[in-house]
């Protein structure tokens, strides 16, 4: 029986959480290939390849053990990267193929690079060297340390050593990237730290320094290409630009002040023509050169981080805090968006729950749903690691304030949930800002099959008088007549109350919206988490100490659940599944209590402080606030999985997504994954915004060696003419599985692979190639849908479904 | 531009006293400009042809004519009476047509071609109703005579004869289901369900007035009489039991008829209006006035033309406005268009790639001006006098964008005493709509910043003193309301109690909606009316 391999406890030791997205994009430096097609960016430990007419991920480096902070192209070979990581290690790539050609180890964090010598023998970093408090721009032979990496092991501690000898040019700056940059011609490296800029010439070895104005200091610098001419930041907004850096007498300034808050980034076209800057107002600002003329792209949504313009100066990149990169032409239009998993409340230190409304799951794409730019909830599919939409909830302008010390108070989702078959979507949004009355409100959103995204249908101002705590759809029940939509919505002020769809016939056609149905209330206390139960039957609500079970239907109490011992708080209620659905499991801070539902009595009760529990179908996960994690069905209390301090920082959401078919087959593949996960996979946020899964080591590794080989060599991920369509022959089978797989809403992702097989055919010599007929008959079946193919799939489909019966029968009779 | 200027959104004001707009009243208000012909004599009846283009017959003295949906002319004139005519009515396929005559006959025509093609004889005086059954195949006739029959149109022979009435039967319409169904009402106050396949009625009802009109729902089941001003509900189903009756005419109800696919009935009354109520809850969900006495009323199957007959030969005939957008808009580029571009007209071929003129969507000022931070002059656009006496709901809405904004303090200040009256004025207006809590908090804000000022101006202090009053008079209301909801939670608490004798659970068990109505304020109207009152 499944069920008996299934409960003996994992081998925990070989299981570990494996960080599977949440890693910046941004904060790295970002550079364009020399020919301007492709655009390289780090995430977490990899280096990721980007293709800049279609946006879509070409190739992933992987090789670093740590975060990947500088990049830089080769000069002797154009097709090659360096790249360099808090590692201490710089790793030399071919990046059309995805190959590490050359790694060199320095043994102390490097924070990104200066230039790249064009001989390629020496670079220029900035670097934290062992024992010291601060950075500096060091100058790190790549020569040199090629001998120590071909003899690793016992030397380690000569290597570190000897590196340490390394030449610094500049002693002292900060660990970012956008306040050092070389000057034209690598003359010169300047680099701007506090209140200091810093000239120093690279042959000379001279140095001269500038101060900037008391109480503004200094926070970009970005060099002329061509000529002796810097730009510079400030904290007030203001861009000073320092002409003639090096002439004896007091170098020239000019002063460009639009930005009312600090500038954060600042680039020159490839030129010399103009410059751009950009900061926490959201807006790029292109400044004409020696004159007074200026453009801007406002509103791109998030305050910016960084720029880079192209080789070419046809596109920029900018970089925002929400995790996301915009291609922009020189014309001012996004050509791209390349979005990572978005960060919440940027600007906003609030550690304690940057993400209120948690992890949940999209029932039709299977996406994870969280929070995103303020005001938005984003929908980010784990199998492609891209952000799929940002659904705007609050429809309100991202401004941003005046004094980054007083920030604004922006509306926020703060709850949120789907109905069981998506097609409901229910938001509660707050404004508090302390002063004024605070803004409360509940929209219902349906789904839209013609647009493919939700739309608003009910807007519901101060619901309840104090903060909604917990919303929760009601399931359908699969035995039972189905019943009208539902919703339990559970307030601060003491109420629960009961939302349900009515229709509304009028003239030309019927309207439905949700209204308030019924109210319930228990000894004046403040309600707490609201469930179902798997069917829709009874309602638990939790107020304080004591839990409640309602029945829904026509909102009567019909029991209550309390200790008299325990004095503390109910945190989390949740209702078993399948064969454990008699069960209903409450937390507090120091005890998990399983309560049996027909005898209405603790069925067992666990000492553990539980910080975030999570459920899917019979199983269910808990975290502890020492970030234990332990998987284990409300039955009996024998953990299937136990990790012990299975991440570093404290969780604040978990969630279990349903295994896509690709995912599943390639997990079964690799044999050795973790049981209980088959069905759904169990993910963990913590509070730095990044996702976890368990995994075994082993997969992991090699599911990547799997992906970096299955990658296809750049040239092919070049965007899909109406040519390359045509001339498939590779294109049938993949077809199919695309159809049965692809789920996800929006756009098609482009086919890549077919355009090897047009290569193959535009390389053949003409009087050798297939008659013209042959190939015709072929296109003209690969536009056709094949019945017998899509019919295959719907068989599968069933067969899978029914094996899923059979589980579930041999759960149950066990 | 990276993303579109989201606009401001609007506060929802939730109650609006007087006529609300629904969209019945938006549908029925989209009607052209009445088109009015004068007849010979009454218009007694008006049938729409069931089929496309709908034509419809008007009986109207000794004639009836059959007018074009779409021309409004005549387009046959069936004139084959002695006397004067009386319900022209078609067949289910729109290929015959049938009247009754004062001469005591009833005639069957085409409506295409003016022959006559048969003629029952058989009244032995005026015939004021002809109907086909729904078989198609036979004819119900009513008469002053009393009798009701039944007539097959192959061998113009009469098969049913029913002597049940006491007086003139006036009315009577078809079943559309079932063949032999059909219902007649008459001025001895009784309305009569017939089958016939039955020698005698099976159902009456007692309208308790002279029947004028009477209308059944296709399915049979309930079914409508008209008599005096009063329009009655019956469940056929249930026995002739009455489910409601209607008053809202103040002269007798002369016309009933079906529109908007069953959705919707009308109701035509001497008073000269016409009335249109909701099926599922007979509520009336709007009203046409008429400029004479309404003797009949129709629509077309597709409410496309509504047709109206009145006394003394006044025929109003409306169409449904279905362009009226579109119009407007050619209006508006021909005002602004000075010169012709030459290639106007100009049209792209096959190869040519069009290249669509980007439009820039229009904003409103005060969206301008909070778009580009000019926080004291987007409040200036939002409180004109015709902004904030007309849509408040903008003005609070450009008030709260400024409060999350922070710039609201920031934009209030600086202003002279006839400007700070004005804000006063707007909080005193519309600080009783429940949706506009903020109201107190921007108050609040004009007194801390004008503090100095109105403590020396007569006219800001009794400004001043006037939404206090509104406040103290919104305190007592609310004190009001927490009394009215303590009794009916205790009403409703003592009826629970009594159905059931359950155990005594522990706290409060659940409300009825009624009481809800009173907490959730925002959603239901009841909650809103109780507000104000």
């Amino acid at each position: 029986m499944a069920t008996t391999i299934e409960n003996h406890v994992e081998a925990d030791s070989e299981a570990v959480l494996s960080l599977c997205a949440g890693s910046s994009l941004a904060k790295g430096q970002i550079i364009f290939s020399p020919d301007s097609k492709y655009l390289f960016c780090c995430s977490g430990s990899v280096v990721k390849v980007f293709n800049t007419t279609n946006g879509q991920c070409a190739q992933q480096l992987r090789g670093h053990r740590d975060a990947v902070t500088g990049l830089a192209i080769n000069p002797v070979n154009k097709l090659q990267l360096f790249s360099c990581g808090l590692d201490g290690v710089v790793n030399r790539w071919d990046y059309s193929d995805g190959v590490l050609l050359k790694s060199h180890s320095f043994y102390m964090p490097l924070y990104g690079y200066v230039s790249v010598d064009p001989s390629a023998k020496f670079v220029y970093a900035i670097a934290r060297r062992p024992q010291a408090s601060n950075c500096c721009v060091v100058h790190l032979s790549l020569r040199k340390s090629q001998k120590n990496t071909s003899s690793k092991g016992d030397n380690s501690q000569q290597t570190s050593s000897d590196s340490v000898k390394t030449d610094v040019l500049v002693p002292l700056c900060s660990a970012d990237h956008r306040t050092v940059t070389q000057g034209c011609n690598d003359e010169y490296i300047a680099s701007v730290h506090g209140h200091e800029l810093s000239v120093h010439r690279c042959k000379k070895r001279t140095c001269r320094k500038f101060t900037a104005e008391k109480n503004n200091p200094f926070t970009c610098v970005a060099c002329h290409p061509t000529e002796y001419c810097l730009a510079t930041g400030h904290a007030n907004g203001k861009i000073t630009i320092w002409w003639d850096i090096f002439s004896k007498k007091n170098s020239v300034m000019s002063f460009n002040h639009w930005h009312s808050l600090s500038v954060q980034a600042l680039a020159f076209t490839p030129e010399g023509s103009y410059l751009l800057s950009g900061g926490h107002e959201c807006v790029l600002v292109k400044w004409q050169m020696n004159s007074e003329n200026k453009d801007f792209l406002p509103r791109l949504g998030t305050p910016l981080h960084s720029i880079t313009s192209s080789p070419d100066g046809t596109l920029y990149v900018t970089s925002h805090t929400d995790n996301v990169l915009q291609i922009i032409t020189s014309n001012f239009h996004i050509e791209h968006a390349i979005r990572g998993l978005a960060r919440a409340h940027l600007g906003i230190e609030d550690p304690s729950k940057p993400i209120p409304v948690g992890l949940l799951c999209d029932p039709r794409s299977k996406a994870l749903v969280t929070n995103g730019r303020p005001g938005h909830l984003q929908f980010y599919c784990m199998n492609t690691d891209t952000q799929l939409f940002n659904l705007d909830i609050v429809g309100q302008n991202y401004v941003s304030p005046d004094n980054l010390k007083k920030p604004l108070v922006v509306t926020e989702v703060e709850q949120a949930a789907f109905d069981r078959s998506g097609n409901w979507l229910a938001t509660f949004e707050h404004w508090d800002d302390g002063q004024m009355t605070p803004e409360y409100r509940i929209k219902f959103w349906s789904y839209n099959r013609k647009q493919q995204n939700y739309q608003l249908n009910t807007t519901v101002e101060s619901p309840h008088t104090q903060v909604v705590g917990c919303l929760q759809f009601r399931p359908q029940s699969k035995s039972q007549s189905p019943h009208t939509p539902a919703m339990v919505s559970t307030g601060a002020d003491g109420f629960f109350k009961l939302w349900i769809l009515v229709s509304e016939a009028q003239i030309n056609r019927t309207v439905e919206r949700w209204t308030c149905d019924s109210v319930g209330y228990y000894r004046d206390r403040p309600a707490g988490m609201a469930r179902f139960s798997e069917d829709g039957s009874v309602l638990a609500v939790a107020f304080q100490k004591t839990l409640t079970l309602w029945e829904p239907e026509d909102n009567v109490m019909k029991a209550t659940l309390s200790l008299p011992t325990c004095n503390k708080h109910i945190k989390f209620v949740e209702f078993g599944g399948k064969s454990c659905s008699h069960f209903v499991v409450t937390t507090t801070d120091s005890h998990l209590t399983v309560w049996n539902l027909i005898s209405l009595s603790v069925h067992l009760r666990v000492s553990l402080s539980v910080a975030v529990l999570t459920t899917d179908g019979d199983l269910m996960a808990a975290v502890t606030t020492d970030q234990d994690l332990f998987v284990f069905r409300p039955s009996k209390w024998e953990p299937i999985f136990k990790k012990e301090k299975a991440v570093e920082n404290s969780v604040i959401s978990a969630i279990f997504l349903p295994q896509t078919a690709a995912n599943h087959s390639s997990a079964t593949q690799n044999g050795g994954h973790l049981n209980w996960q088959k069905q759904s996979r169990l993910y963990l946020l913590d509070c730095k915004q990044q996702l976890f899964t368990p995994d075994y080591l082993g997969d992991v590794t090699s599911a990547q060696k799997d992906s970096s080989r299955s990658g296809v060599s750049l040239q092919q991920t070049l965007p899909q003419t109406p040519f390359s369509t045509i001339l498939s022959s590779s294109r049938q089978g993949e077809d199919m599985s695309t159809i049965s797989v692809g789920r996800a809403p929006g756009r098609q992702l482009p086919h890549g692979s077919s355009s090897a097989s047009v290569l193959d055919v535009m390389n053949t010599a003409v009087p050798t190639m297939e008659p013209f007929h042959a190939i015709c008959g072929q296109f003209i079946e690969s536009l056709l849908i094949r019945n017998k193919g899509v019919g295959e799939s719907m068989e599968q489909e069933e067969e899978s479904e029914e094996e899923d019966e059979g589980d579930s029968m041999a759960t149950d009779s066990s | 531009m990276a993303t579109a200027f989201k606009k401001t959104p609007h506060v929802n004001p939730l109650t609006k006293f007087g006529e609300k707009s629904t969209t019945d009243n938006l549908y029925w208000n989209n009607l052209d400009v009445p088109i009015t012909k004068k007849e010979y004599g009454n218009i007694t009846h008006i049938e729409f042809s069931p089929v496309a283009p709908y034509n419809y017959a008007v009986t109207n003295s000794t004639r009836v004519q059959i007018y074009s949906s779409r021309s409004n002319q005549i387009v046959r004139s069936l004139n084959r009476f002695n006397e004067a005519a009386n319900c022209g009515s078609f067949r289910s396929d729109g290929k015959l047509l049938v009247a009754g005559s004062d001469d005591k006959m009833v005639r069957l025509f085409e409506p295409t071609g003016r022959s006559l093609l048969r003629v029952f004889k058989g009244h032995k005086e005026a015939v004021l109703v002809t109907r086909f059954l729904a078989d198609n195949k036979r004819i119900m006739s009513a008469s002053k005579d009393r009798t009701v029959r039944v007539w097959d149109i192959a061998s113009e022979t009469e098969v049913a004869h029913y002597a049940e009435f006491k007086d003139y039967v006036k009315c009577g319409v078809a079943s559309q289901s079932s063949p032999d169904i059909f219902l007649t009402g008459a001025y001895d106050h009784t309305a009569k369900l017939f089958d016939a396949r039955t020698e005698s009625s099976v159902l009456t009802v007692d309208h308790g007035h002279p029947i004028e009109s009477v209308l059944l729902f296709p399915t049979n089941g309930i079914f409508l009489t008209a008599g005096s001003n009063i329009v009655k509900v019956w469940d056929a189903l249930a026995g002739g039991r009455q489910l409601t009756q209607l008053c809202h005419h103040h002269k007798t109800v002369m016309s009933l008829c079906f529109c908007s696919r069953y959705q919707r009935f009308m109701s035509g009354s001497s008073d000269r209006h016409v009335k249109i109520y909701d099926v599922g809850s007979y509520q009336v969900v709007h009203s046409l006035d008429y400029p004479a006495n309404i003797l009949s009323v129709a629509v077309a199957p597709d409410d496309s033309v509504v047709a109206v007959g009145m006394e003394g030969g006044l025929l109003s005939i409306q169409h449904r406005n279905k362009d009226k957008v579109k119009v407007q808009e050619t209006k508006k580029k021909q005002a602004t268009f000075h010169y012709k571009l030459k290639y106007r007209h100009f049209k792209p071929e096959g190869e040519d790639m069009v290249v669509a003129q980007k439009r820039k969507e229009k904003m409103a000022r005060y969206d301008n001006l909070l778009k580009r931070f000019e926080h004291s002059k987007a409040l200036d656009a939002a409180m004109e006098p015709h902004v904030r006496s007309q849509t408040p709901e903008i003005t609070m809405g450009v008030l709260l964008e400024l409060t999350r904004r922070g710039a609201l303090k920031a934009a209030l200040a600086g202003r002279d005493t006839h400007q700070v009256q004005t804000m006063l004025k707007f909080i005193q207006r519309n600080m009783w709509r429940p949706n506009f809590s903020h109201m107190t908090d921007l108050l609040n804000v004009v007194l801390d910043l004008y503090e100095g000022e109105i403590a020396g101006n007569a006219v800001l202090e009794s400004s001043v003193a006037r939404v206090a009053d509104i406040g103290d008079c919104e305190q007592a209301y609310d004190v009001e309301l927490m009394r009215v909801k303590g009794m009916l939670e205790g009403m409703f608490s003592a009826r629970e109690a009594a159905m059931t004798t359950t155990d005594g659970l522990e706290g409060g068990g659940g409300e009825g909606v009624s009481g809800e109505s009173l907490m959730g304020g925002a959603l239901l109207p009841s909650a809103a009316a109780i507000e104000v009152t």
